[in-house]
């Protein structure tokens, strides 16, 4: 019995030992070709009604705008070569390029514009994002009801011109354009429903697309005659892969060239310090904070919601939940966005000035204080890793219990849309690179991302100010939004900012020329990859 | 005439069961939290788009009527379209299903027959040297298959084989595997089906080994050998066969958790099967996939069922007399 034992312990040593080495599986790669992976399918193949970030990021490289966030996140001309807005700052003028050429060989026109956002405003495309980008436009609501085909505030004026009406002067507004919702489509190919095949995925960015397999992967190919030059890249390959341990392992073996680490899986660098020159942490313009429901009773007054905010350790938590990756934030608005104030403190970390507040409004014994829960992405680590330490915290610092409720994506989704998290976790990633979109856009009284009943007329007024305000008057705009900053997280605590989003990115050495925005990689016109030097 | 007497009431009995598992699937979606259409709609999505989505999907009609669409023409094999399209191939539910269904069945299947085949090896092998160091080798193999989970496996698998030795492929061929034969593909299915075959094999282990412990003890199998028949074939030709009638049995109830591990496994190999696609179904809220999916499940279930209960008497006439 032994014998056969040891026999068959030879028999498997022996496979192992010609089999090794047969599936190292590219330690090299192809040079022009960029493998890296995505964690599920593209949800949307339209532009005009996608809105994840990771599905955002493949049709980047198919469509474009007319403007566009280059390397200094400067708001500057894509397809539209120049802009001039009218003295009321209703009206803009864009000059597109010439001779730029959609996929489908023909030139790109002022036509493509206007059809690209009527269809972008027509309700048979059922837009989930048109009505918060698109609303400002002359026409909108009634291209949006069905009541026009079209929308008026948007005219042809010749071939490379057009011209746009909005309501009502906004300084920000050329940066919506930089929004999915806005790309430029074929109008000879698209037609007026959704985009469900790669087939009508017609636009005029570099990369065409050349395959899409479900739960496989997509494969975009050069686009030769991109008005930028062709790109260095001969294809780029997205594998999907939905286990991140997959991903991971999918790097190390050299069948990625690039992948985008879980936050909180900074140690796994530590264990593997070959790849510790290959590690980059990345900004993003997000920021994850614990919002408050005013329609709860118990955080109806302000000091409860600062007690909460002071007893907080957000120093520990970046510590020892993401050891130390993300960076901590006081107030709203990222670093690098425009108007970010660094010189910002916040509420400080103060557990004897947080219970003196909880017992001032009412609460001097803090077991009185009803048991709170606390809602969070459940599918989210790192979600969870600030939840638990959010719920130590509270119960030593301040003697306070909550609840901690992990809730799957969608149903915290209808919950937040309903205003009915009394208290939860949650992200805010930028839409465009202005304060306005993390202050008014999420906390202004009528805004409509403002589910939690909060109001402040000061607040509200300063939005209102700086949101009229021109552009070259930004450091007067600027000035207004910190101070409704300062408002809605020291006066007010609605928010309890915790960190600013960072993310950690493997990439091998042999990949050069990829450009980034705060928004994330932009489309790969200079990237390359070459293992063969 | 007996055994088509019991296949037919097990079908019958098979209808309301399927009609009661389509109902409550079709209800779970409806009490789920988290509507499909505010899911579509996105974190964007106003009330009047959300309102729009749930109008071009239907989902503002009564649920009786929609199960009642949904219930016969699934009876036609028609579960509608995913509301995640993704192009030609990947929009109707039925496509998808056919495309993937085929991969995730034939590796449960590998796996099952795996499984059988070792478990019921090991399981003889530790009857047979009860007490010494062949059984408690088997022992603590299906030990450790039952208690170790299939999520843990995987990574395991991948870091050992795919990483470390580099003997093996760690995830699918992508799109290549369509042009690949079943034996070009073996390497590929090698470490999902061992991984999936595992649990199945150490409950297979223990009962074959229990039914082997229990079948040498029999004054019988005494009598043979006292009588001179060889070893081998008294172990072959009269004990074998009291160990398969509780390893069929076993192989009924490890279908339904091949067909639910297959979720975990194909996820971590990237194996375009079911349930990799169901994982994406369920975190995307795609219910026509998730109602089709489970339907599908239900049926394979019974259908393996129905199967064992046939082969039972088979193995064992005293099941086909005391029937």
């Amino acid at each position: 019995m032994r014998f056969c034992f040891a026999i068959l312990v030879v028999c498997a040593l022996t496979v192992v030992g010609c089999s090794k080495g047969k599936y190292s599986a590219g330690k090299a790669g192809e040079d022009h070709v960029l493998v890296y992976p995505m964690p599920n399918n593209p949800t949307k193949l339209d532009p005009a009604t996608v809105e994840d970030g990771d599905t955002l990021e493949v049709l980047t490289q198919v469509y474009e705008g007319l403007v566009e966030y280059n390397e200094h996140n400067e708001l500057v001309g894509n397809l539209a070569e120049s802009w001039e807005v009218s003295d009321d700052g209703l009206t803009y003028t864009f000059h597109l390029k010439k001779s730029v050429k959609l996929h489908s060989g023909r030139e790109m026109t002022a036509e493509d514009v206007k059809f690209s956002w009527d269809r972008a405003a027509t309700p048979s495309i059922l837009s989930p994002t048109a009505e918060g980008y698109m609303a400002d436009i002359v026409g909108f609501d009634e291209c949006w009801s069905g009541q026009a085909k079209g929308l008026s505030g948007v005219e042809v004026v010749d071939p490379y011109t057009v011209r746009v009406r909005i309501k009502e002067p906004k300084a920000y507004w050329p940066m919506y354009l930089q929004y999915a919702c806005y790309f430029i489509v074929d109008k000879d190919v698209v037609g007026m429903q959704p985009i469900q095949s790669a087939e009508r995925m017609v636009g005029t960015g570099p990369f065409t697309v050349e395959q899409m397999v479900a739960d496989q992967q997509v494969v975009l190919r050069r686009f030769n005659d991109y008005h930028k030059g062709a790109p260095k890249l001969q294809k780029i390959i997205r594998l999907i892969a939905q286990d991140p341990n997959t991903r991971r392992s999918l790097y190390e073996n050299g069948q990625v060239h690039w992948v985008q680490l879980e936050r909180q899986d900074k140690q796994y660098v530590d264990q593997h310090p070959e790849f510790k020159n290959q590690m980059h942490i990345v900004d993003r313009p997000a920021i994850w904070y614990l919002g408050f429901s005013v329609k709860e009773r118990a955080f109806q007054d302000a000091r409860v919601r600062k007690a909460f905010a002071m007893a907080i350790n957000k120093d520990r938590i970046i510590k020892e939940g993401f050891d130390g990756i993300n960076q901590r934030a006081n107030g709203i608005v990222p670093p690098n966005i425009p108007g970010h104030n660094p010189d910002f403190r916040g509420l400080p970390f103060d557990p004897a000035a947080a219970r003196r507040l909880l017992a001032e409004a009412g609460y001097s014994d803090p077991k009185t204080f009803p048991v709170m829960p606390m809602y969070f992405r459940a599918d989210r680590a790192d979600a969870r890793i600030v939840a638990q330490h959010v719920q130590q915290d509270l119960m030593q610092n301040l003697g306070v219990s909550i609840e901690l409720q992990p809730m799957e994506w969608k149903a915290l989704l209808e919950k937040r849309n309903k205003g009915e998290l009394p208290f939860f976790h949650l992200r805010w990633h930028a839409d465009y690179l202005d304060p306005q979109n993390f202050l008014s856009f999420m906390l202004h009284s009528k805004a409509r991302e403002n589910t939690l009943g909060y109001s402040n007329p000061r607040f509200d007024q300063l939005c209102d100010t700086a949101d009229r305000m021109p552009l070259t008057q930004n450091e007067e705009r600027f000035r207004l939004y910190q101070e409704a900053e300062r408002i809605a997280v020291v006066e007010d605590a609605i928010w309890i900012p915790i960190y600013f989003q960072r993310d950690i990115e493997l990439i091998r050495p042999e990949i050069t020329g990829i450009r980034r925005s705060l928004m994330g990689p932009l489309p790969h016109i200079e990237t390359d990859v070459v293992f063969s030097k | 005439m007996l055994l088509a007497k019991r296949i037919g009431a097990r079908l019958l009995w098979a209808i309301p069961t399927l009609v009661f598992i389509s109902f409550i699937t079709f209800g779970i979606a409806e009490l789920a939290p988290g509507d499909a259409a505010t899911t579509l709609a996105g974190e964007h999505g106003d009330a009047a788009t959300v309102k729009r989505i749930r109008e071009d999907l239907g989902l503002n009609r009564p649920f009786l009527v929609r199960y009642w669409e949904f219930a016969t023409n699934a009876l036609r094999g028609d579960f509608g379209k995913s509301w995640y399209p993704l192009g030609d191939q990947d929009t109707y539910v039925r496509d998808i299903l056919r495309t993937r269904a085929w991969r995730s069945l034939q590796m449960a299947a590998l796996a099952i027959v795996l499984a059988a085949f070792f478990g019921v090896l090991l399981g003889m092998v530790a009857g047979i040297w009860h007490n010494r160091f062949p059984d408690r080798l088997a022992v603590a193999f299906s030990t450790l298959g039952i208690c170790v989970p299939n999520f843990v496996l995987a990574p395991l698998f991948i870091l050992i084989f795919a990483l470390k030795l580099e003997v093996l492929p760690m995830t699918w061929p992508s799109v290549t595997a369509a042009e690949m034969s079943f034996v070009e593909l073996i390497p590929y299915m090698l470490m999902p089906v061992v991984i999936l075959a595992t649990r199945p094999a150490a409950v297979i282990t223990r009962l074959a080994r229990a039914a082997m412990i229990d079948t040498l003890s029999q004054d019988f199998i005494r009598t043979a050998l006292a009588k001179g028949v060889p070893f081998t074939r008294m172990v072959f030709h009269h004990a074998l066969r009291n160990t398969l009638v509780p390893v069929a049995t076993a192989i009924g109830t490890s279908f339904g958790y091949l067909l639910t591990g297959s979720f975990i496994v194909e996820t971590a190999f990237r194996v375009p099967g079911l349930g990799q696609k169901t994982i994406d179904a369920i975190y995307k809220g795609d219910y026509p996939i998730i109602q089709a999916v489970v339907l599908l499940f239900a049926v394979t279930f019974i259908l393996v069922n129905l199967v064992v209960d046939v082969v039972l008497p088979m193995l064992d006439p005293r099941i086909r007399e005391s029937a």
